[in-house]
Formats: structure tokens, C-alpha cells, sequence
């Protein structure tokens, strides 16, 4: 029986020694990943003595080189490009300066702050890099969400737009979300044509259910009801279909709202993921305290340095997101994006897949 | 049940992803340019010039002006970026950073970030066997490289 025992210890702690060994790849296969994220991360090729580097630390250079090119110059600019790119965002036309976002998220890394900063900053930077009061106008302000560029870039009837494209980029899903994440609006509450089920849309639309998507759309539009089409900010905004144009649109170049009660469809507040809030800026502060958020941030990060279709990345499992956010988490409960790249480019599952993409170890 | 992952990633499976590379994607504009400034090192900005006039034509945006980013490796994007790096081909900076024939491999190294291939040492060998002074084979080099699917799009 201690025999018994004694085998089974040995052979219980074989297995659990093997399974935390960390992964070893061969310098080559070291050499291959490491020239994948340096241009994106470093701005430039391996230089002699990182390759040396590798060759002497082997498995143990990725987090060496990692650290040291995400203290480096170039980050910040990555950072500035993954923003620009992924939101349209860039440049200045008819008086609007559409990099208000990408000099925030160059300001954000630069400074080593927390990444939710992008949609939680209360200030906007401009192009020598200083704080600057962002243009909309509103009373408060939400990082890249409340700056002209972004309203502008995004209006739309019913300011759909805005929530789809705010849901997409920030949290990487789409309409229609769990309904244990974004309680949906109760039908009464909605104007009618939103209350539609599949049996009643007719050709309205998609022509099948609305309220599925809308019950929870018009939550996240509310907040964007007194931005009017030129992201500019009007406080008197009632959120009310104007009968003389077509749906969607409210009066003063405004977006009508999806809520039919006078004094709720003229108001700010409204819910995110199951909280009340007053306006945008505290629905953001919300936004990004879900793990959804840390997550798709990771996944946007690995799309923008691996420069990935929008269809693979999407395909990028959630448990492999779940397990770097998890890693991240434990050393910062908001983490910088140098963190986030640090932790993502060590995980086994994303060096794994660059050296699979036509290649090997 | 898979064990905790506790600071060192397991040996086990691990999810992956596809990277389908199906179609050549050439790096971001900005990237591309601050690799060819991590070869020249420290200058005016001046032999950059051409690059930048041209940046739109070459795959960079201008969102708010209706260009958007476009990473494909054209035709015509070849031949516009192979005609704005003749500046830095032929400019004393890098001439003088890379003698030829001395440091060409260590051109091709810094270039490429990696140590040279079999591949590699046969373009070499072919530059140094071709017709032409020193100059002219340095400058053949530098562009053959800095124009290269390598440098362009890893």
C-alpha cells in the first residue's frame, strides 16, 4: 500500500511538473516570432544584439525583449496607428481634427497610463501632445467617444451607429447581446416600431425581430442623443422624431430617440450592462470595468501587431482571451497597454499561432 | 482538468488562431518608414522626403480626407516606393554606415533583422559579380532589399 501510495506520488507530481514546465522553442523558431513583433512593436527589424540575445536566452528573450521595446520610443505610435485604423479616425477636414483619438491613445502609452484611459480620459491632446479640452462641447468627457471625430465619423439615424461601433470596437460583440450583460429595454418603454416582434415586422427593417436588438441599442443610443450630426452637443435636445424627415432623425440635425416617453427620450440617462447611469462618460466608466473590455483589448492588440483580418481575429477563442487577461490581471486591475502587449506576446497560444501561420517550428 | 496556470504557461495544448496569409500585406506606412530610419540612424529627415510626399500613394491614410490605409503590394506601389528610396539608396549617410563591398552582409542583416540565409549569400554573390563600380552594386543592393516582400512586409 506506502508503495502504492509512494507510485502514485511520483507519478502525480511527474505530471504536474511536466505540465507547468514552461514551452521551449528552438532559437530559429525564437528568431521567426520575435522579427513578427518587432516591426510593429519596435518600429524596426531584430537588431545584432537581440538576435544574440536569443540565441543566450532562448525562450527566456521574449519577455526581455518584449519589456524593452514597450519602454521604447515606438509604442506609443503603434498604439496612435492600432487607433487610427480601427476607428477611421485621422487627419483634420472642415475644421474637425480627427486625430483627437489616436494622439489620446499616443498620450495613454506614452505616459504608461491605464488603457481604459481611451474611453475614460477626461481631457483630449492635441498635436504637440498637450491637454486640451476635447470639441463636442458636452459638459463631460469620454475619451475618444466624446470628440467630434468619432460622433461625426459614426452619426447615423437613431444614433445606432454610434452604440454598434462603440460595442464593436470597445468590447468586440454585436447586437444582440446577452441579456444577463444588457437588460433590454421593456417593450412599453420603446416607440412602437421597435417593439416589433418576428410576427409583426413585415418589411420594416430586416424584416425580422427588432426588439431583440433594438431593446438593447436603444439603451446604448440614448447616450448619444444630444450629439447632434456634427458631434456637437446640444443640451436642449429632446430625443423627438421629427415628423418632416425620415425616421431616425430629430429636429436641430439631432437623432431621435428609441424611447417613447417625453422626459426618458430627452434624457442622458440610461443603462449599461445592467447599470443605471447619468450620461456617456459614467456608461464608459462602466463599460470598461467589464472583463469584456480587457479582453477585446487584447484582441484588438493581437489583430493590430499581427496584422490580422477582422474575420481571424474574431475567430480568436475566448479562453485564450480569458486566460492572458486573467495573467494581466494579476499584476494590475487596470492595466497599462504595455502590459497587455507584455502579457499577450508571452502566451504560448499566440506564439503557437504566428509560428503556424505558414512556417513551423 | 487542465492545472492553473501559475506564471509560467503549461506544456499542455493551448488554444491558437488562424493568421491566414493568403495575400501579401505590406506593413503600415509608418513602420515601414521608421525601419528605413533605424537603417539611416540619425539625419535631417530630408532623404525621407520623397517617402512622405508620396505616403498616400504608398498605402498611408488620411481618414478625415477620404484616403484609407491600403496594404496591397501593387504594381504601381512597387514602382512609386522603389523611386522614393533612390534618395536613400543613394545617399552618403547610408553609403557610409555600409561600405560596399565590406559590410554588405551586415546591410542585409540590419535590414532584415535576422542572420543571412543561403538565399541571401547568392543575391551577394550576384551583386558583387555584376557589372558596375561599387557604388552603382551598393545602390542596386539597398534597393533590391529596402523594395523586398522581407522588409516591406514582416
Amino acid at each position: 500500500m506506502k508503495t502504492l501510495i509512494a507510485l502514485f506520488i511520483f507519478v502525480a507530481s511527474f505530471q504536474v511538473n511536466a505540465d507547468t514546465a514552461p514551452k521551449v522553442y528552438s532559437e530559429k523558431a525564437l528568431q521567426r516570432y520575435l522579427s513578427e513583433l518587432s516591426s510593429m512593436l519596435a518600429g524596426r527589424p531584430l537588431t545584432t544584439s537581440e538576435i544574440a540575445l536569443i540565441d543566450a536566452k532562448k525562450t527566456a528573450s521574449i519577455k526581455e525583449l518584449l519589456v524593452a521595446w514597450t519602454s521604447g520610443s515606438y509604442l506609443p505610435e503603434s498604439a496612435r496607428v492600432m487607433t487610427q485604423t480601427q476607428l477611421n479616425l485621422s487627419g483634420t477636414a472642415g475644421g474637425v481634427n480627427y486625430n483627437f483619438p489616436g494622439d489620446l491613445a499616443k498620450y495613454i502609452v506614452t505616459n504608461n497610463l491605464p488603457y481604459s484611459q481611451i474611453l475614460t480620459a477626461d481631457y483630449c491632446i492635441n498635436s504637440a501632445g498637450a491637454k486640451v479640452p476635447c470639441d463636442t462641447g458636452a459638459p463631460y468627457t469620454a475619451g475618444v467617444l466624446t470628440t467630434r471625430a468619432y460622433m461625426m465619423k459614426s452619426a447615423g439615424r437613431f444614433n445606432l451607429n454610434r452604440a454598434d461601433r462603440l460595442i464593436m470596437t470597445f468590447i468586440c460583440r454585436q447586437y444582440p447581446l446577452e441579456t444577463g450583460l444588457q437588460v433590454p429595454i421593456e417593450k412599453p418603454r420603446l416607440i412602437p416600431m421597435f417593439q416589433v416582434n418576428i410576427d409583426g415586422a413585415g418589411d420594416f427593417g430586416n424584416g425580422t425581430s427588432c426588439y431583440n436588438c433594438h431593446s438593447q441599442f436603444g439603451a446604448h443610443a440614448q447616450f448619444f442623443v444630444k450629439f447632434d450630426a456634427n458631434g456637437v452637443y446640444q443640451a436642449g435636445a429632446s430625443g423627438e422624431q421629427n415628423p418632416a424627415v425620415e425616421m431616425g432623425k430629430s429636429f436641430n440635425n439631432l437623432y431621435t430617440s428609441h424611447l417613447s416617453n417625453p422626459s426618458e427620450r430627452a434624457s442622458e440617462t440610461s443603462q449599461m450592462f445592467g447599470q443605471n447611469v447619468s450620461n456617456l462618460r459614467e456608461a464608459a466608466i462602466v463599460l470598461t470595468k467589464s472583463s469584456l473590455f480587457l479582453e477585446c483589448a487584447i484582441r484588438n492588440t493581437i489583430r493590430h501587431v499581427l496584422r490580422m483580418s477582422d474575420s481571424d481575429a474574431k475567430d480568436i477563442s475566448g479562453v485564450l482571451l480569458g486566460e492572458i487577461s486573467k495573467k494581466i490581471l494579476v499584476t494590475s486591475k487596470d492595466p497599462s497597454w504595455k502590459q497587455i502587449v507584455i502579457e499577450t506576446f508571452q502566451h504560448p497560444g499566440v506564439i503557437d499561432s504566428v509560428l503556424n501561420a505558414g512556417g513551423g517550428q | 482538468m487542465r492545472p492553473e496556470l501559475d506564471g509560467n504557461y503549461s506544456s499542455v495544448s493551448v488554444p491558437t488562431f488562424n493568421i491566414k496569409r493568403n495575400s501579401i500585406k505590406l506593413l503600415p506606412f509608418t513602420v515601414r518608414l521608421t525601419k528605413i530610419q533605424s537603417l539611416l540612424g540619425p539625419n535631417d529627415g530630408a532623404l525621407l522626403s520623397d517617402l512622405l510626399a508620396r505616403q498616400n500613394e504608398l498605402g498611408s491614410y488620411d481618414y478625415a480626407n477620404g484616403v484609407n490605409q491600403e496594404l496591397t503590394w501593387t504594381e504601381t506601389r512597387i514602382g512609386t516606393w522603389v523611386k522614393a528610396i533612390q534618395p536613400i539608396c543613394t545617399s552618403a549617410s547610408i553609403k557610409g554606415k555600409f561600405p560596399y563591398p565590406g559590410s554588405a552582409a551586415a546591410f542585409v542583416k540590419a535590414a532584415y533583422g535576422r542572420d543571412l540565409s543561403e538565399i541571401d549569400q547568392e543575391m551577394l554573390s550576384q551583386v558583387a559579380a555584376a557589372g558596375g563600380t561599387n557604388v552603382q552594386k551598393f545602390e542596386a543592393l539597398c534597393t533590391v532589399v529596402l523594395s523586398s516582400l522581407e522588409f516591406t512586409t514582416l
